[in-house]
């Protein structure tokens, strides 16, 4: 299982990369927003690399399938000593550590901004971990449509399915906050992805 | 251990329609050799994809080393060594890096035989596996599927794309290292000099269905072509069973036919021919008598041959 984690993460690590460097910035506008206090430029870059950010983690699902289909790669991984469930697995995985790397820093960041720039009074004490749950939730509901969008071999299909989930997504955690029928429904639309993506991958002629 | 590691029970495959499998069955003893012949597009890659759970059949059961091929174990996966027709291999990766992959998958490695593989086939590591010529990419992927120690070796046409020296060399080093350690092998090609070097047993696939199942002795000795010369002309029907192949011209008939014993000699012999000699086949020209289109109606009749 190593091993297929290592190589996913060695073959897409360009997007590792483009989190990391998404993630930073974030954290060092967070840090700016909690010393100087909270001025436009900082919070619209926030915003902005949050949405590249998702968008990213979305597009490592998408190079991880489809490079897949497109090289054969799971003909080759397929015939080792390794069952189609477990190089699934390597890749949701993958898809998980690049949430830790990302995401997780920009939510303590944003712990400590919090703290800083408001008295604890005015939020209830759950805010933190509502918000921090909805977003990982909401990264990995996008690693997962690119997983699911990812595996087919027609390019024009990808482009137009891939950016309107992204959207319908966005959507609604704009419209539901960051609440519990967010997380519910996340979490559903995860589950459920990640078993139309099982069921396909192992049923597929590789 | 299994006594037979590859089992094929009734498989059917149907892609967009059309039937590419129709009904084979056949096994693989341990220790066995076999080639399975065919014409290109006759089904041979099919069955092994669908034996490697690559291809999901339509109907029917495959077996390999006693799991079900769609839901093979990982660990029956580390112990079948797999060459496959185009080989295909990571293209963008380095040898090096290809190498430790499957060595990190693998359930075993042995590095000192794949150390040796890839000395004399004098393969570099630090190329990328796309750089390589064919016959190198051939040669990278045969140490590969040794490397792991597999019980069951199953080469998908592996000389494809070589050169006849590049072949030789390669089915040389195959053998050697093959026959080294008594394992199973299926092997496919459409090269029959190939086979009939390697194989110990043999299956000819025509249009999905498997016509002959039996070793390669018993399928020189047991299918015989003859030229019958009858007094007048050729009668309309010999009532002869397995015939493969009849041409008649005049008084003279050309018929091979299968499963060749005295019974069927005693039958022609009823029609009193004036003089019946037996042609000499090749496994070349047997193989072309089962694979000849007109062939193929009287081959369906009699099944597989139960050489």
């Amino acid at each position: 299982m190593l091993s297929l984690i290592v190589r996913e993460i060695r073959d897409n690590n360009v997007y590792f990369g483009a989190c990391c460097v998404l993630s930073a910035i974030m954290v060092v506008a967070m840090s700016l927003m909690a010393i100087y206090g909270f001025m436009g430029q900082e919070i619209a870059v926030v915003y902005v690399c949050g949405g590249l950010l998702f968008t990213v983690i979305g597009a490592l699902g998408v190079a991880q399938m489809y490079g897949d289909r497109t090289n054969r790669i799971s003909t080759l991984l397929s015939t080792q000593a390794v069952t189609r469930t477990r190089i699934l697995v390597a890749r949701i995985l993958a898809g998980v550590l690049i949430l830790v790397v990302s995401v997780v820093p920009v939510l303590i960041a944003s712990l400590f901004l919090f703290k800083s720039q408001f008295p604890p009074l005015q939020f209830y004490a759950g805010v933190v971990w509502d918000i921090s749950i909805v977003l990982i939730l909401m990264g990995l509901a996008c690693h997962a449509v690119g997983l699911l969008t990812g595996w087919t071999s027609s390019k024009a299909r990808l482009i137009a399915s891939f950016p309107c989930l992204l959207l319908l997504l966005a959507s609604l955690v704009v419209i539901k906050g960051f609440d519990s029928s967010a997380m519910l429904l996340l979490a559903l639309f995860i589950a459920a992805t990640w078993t139309r993506i099982w069921h396909t991958f192992t049923s597929a002629s590789l | 251990m299994h006594d037979k590691p590859i089992v094929i029970e009734d498989l059917v495959k149907y892609y967009d329609g059309r039937c590419v499998l129709d009904g084979v069955s056949l096994e693989v003893p341990r220790g066995c050799i076999y080639g399975l012949l065919g014409r290109n597009g006759s089904g041979k890659t099919t069955i092994i994809r669908i034996l490697l759970g690559l291809e999901p059949p339509t109907r029917g059961r495959t077996l390999v080393l006693g799991e079900d091929s769609t839901r093979l174990s990982a660990g029956a996966h580390g112990r079948v060594g797999y060459v496959a027709e185009g080989h295909h291999l990571i293209q963008s990766y380095k040898v090096r890096r290809l190498v430790g992959l499957c060595k990190g998958l693998s359930l075993r490695w042995n590095d000192e035989f794949f150390a040796q593989l890839m000395e004399t086939f004098r393969l570099p590591m630090d190329r990328k596996v796309k750089d390589l010529s064919t016959g190198m990419r051939a040669q990278l992927n045969l140490a590969l599927a040794m490397a792991i120690d597999p019980e069951l070796v199953i080469l998908d046409d592996p000389t494809l794309g070589l050169d006849t020296v590049a072949r030789r060399q390669f089915l040389e080093l195959a053998i050697d290292v093959i026959q080294r350690q008594g394992r199973t092998i299926l092997f496919s090609s459409h090269i029959l000099a190939d086979v009939e070097r390697i194989a110990d047993r043999i299956g000819v696939l025509v249009a999905g269905k498997l016509v002959v199942d039996c070793s390669l002795d018993e399928l020189k000795s047991q299918v015989k072509r003859l030229r019958v010369i009858f007094p007048e002309r050729t009668p309309e029907d010999l009532y002869l069973t397995d015939i493969i192949n009849q041409r008649a011209q005049g008084r003279e008939m050309v018929l091979t036919v299968a499963n060749w014993n005295p019974q069927k000699q005693a039958i022609l012999a009823t029609f009193r021919p004036e003089s019946c000699i037996e042609m000499p086949m090749t496994l070349e020209d047997i193989f072309i008598e089962c694979t000849r289109p007109a062939s193929a109606a009287v081959v369906q009749e009699s099944e597989v041959s139960p050489c």
